[in-house]
């Protein structure tokens, strides 16, 4: 029992990455989730993903220090990757806010419904989603040996474990992307 | 790293880019910074007469062709459906889970196998890479 809690953090941070997963799956469709469930999930959403960047700011922190300097092209990709992710989460959850037509008015604020924001709403949300299946996929290792600890089966000592270190990249103990 | 540095600093970088990265779409999009919201009280009492704004829920006259007083009762009585179609309610049903997963395997699973499969043959020294069976 005392192992288990001694994972916690790790298999706290895996939930909290899985329950974001989720809840984008549900964004997918709003006509499948409905517009309520939409719009509440969205704003949880975005709360979430501040504490997501803010457990994996020491990455941040690291690699936006390194923005002009050399970096591994693995962790270059990621930096980029995640950047557009931010940029483009930022502006679905801010226009999804925009247009809000059930949250935000249940709650006596009344928003602008413009088409400008809609459309704007649309396309930050589908990008958002592609690079989600990438940023995913750039950190599906971590994902695979974070599981692995958590499940007690020991780790290979590989150096594809850490690729950016074993390279002389980052030395941050975290996944390689944020 | 204290804790300040490390959990109180860090959320309000975030919002801070946020909002500057919002409000740079909205000066992209609209031609200006996001005006805010505003509360249903000041709306009703304030802005919605001086300005004729609709109020949610509330049916345009123009589209309905009523005379003031009718569109009123009408729009109480009879909430125009949501700009963005039929959006208001789910289908419900095990049809909802296959949609979202059929949807989410495409959206998010295409491009995260792609990119998956580019990481490992192209990004990954040969001598990391996972053995496939």
């Amino acid at each position: 029992m005392q192992r288990f809690f001694s994972r916690m953090p790790l298999a706290g941070r895996l939930v909290l990455d899985t329950g974001m997963l989720i809840a984008t799956i549900a964004l997918i469709d709003p006509r499948a989730s409905g517009l309520s469930v939409h719009e509440w999930v969205g704003i949880v959403l975005g709360a979430v993903l501040f504490v997501h960047i803010t457990l994996n700011w020491q990455w941040v922190v690291a690699v936006t220090k390194k923005m002009f300097a050399s970096l591994p092209r693995e962790t270059r990709i990621n930096q980029i990757l995640n950047g557009l992710l931010f940029i483009f989460m930022a502006v679905a959850v801010g226009s999804g806010i925009a247009i809000s037509e059930e949250a935000l008015p249940s709650l006596g604020i009344l928003t602008s419904g413009s088409r400008v924001w809609m459309n704007v709403h649309g396309l930050s949300a589908n990008a958002s989603l592609i690079l989600i299946g990438a940023h995913v996929a750039m950190n599906w290792q971590w994902v695979m040996r974070t599981v692995r600890r958590i499940a007690g089966k020991t780790v290979r000592k590989n150096p594809s474990l850490r690729p950016a270190q074993a390279r002389g990249g980052l030395t941050v103990n975290l996944p390689t992307g944020a | 790293m204290t804790t300040f540095m490390r959990w109180i600093t860090p959320p309000f970088v975030i919002l801070a880019a946020a909002i500057v990265v919002f409000a740079v779409t909205s000066i992209g999009a609209t031609g200006s910074l996001p005006r805010g919201s505003i509360s249903q009280a000041r709306l009703t009492s304030e802005i919605a007469p001086a300005t004729g704004v609709r109020i949610s829920g509330q049916a345009p006259i123009a589209r309905t062709g009523m005379t003031n007083a009718n569109a009123t009762a009408g729009a109480i009585a009879r909430p125009v459906p949501s700009d963005r179609g039929n959006l208001g309610r789910s289908s419900g049903g095990i049809m909802v889970l296959v949609t979202l997963l059929t949807k989410s395997a495409l959206v998010i699973g295409v491009p995260g196998l792609a990119t998956y499969l580019a990481y490992v043959f192209f990004l990954q020294r040969r001598d990391e890479r996972p053995v496939l069976a």
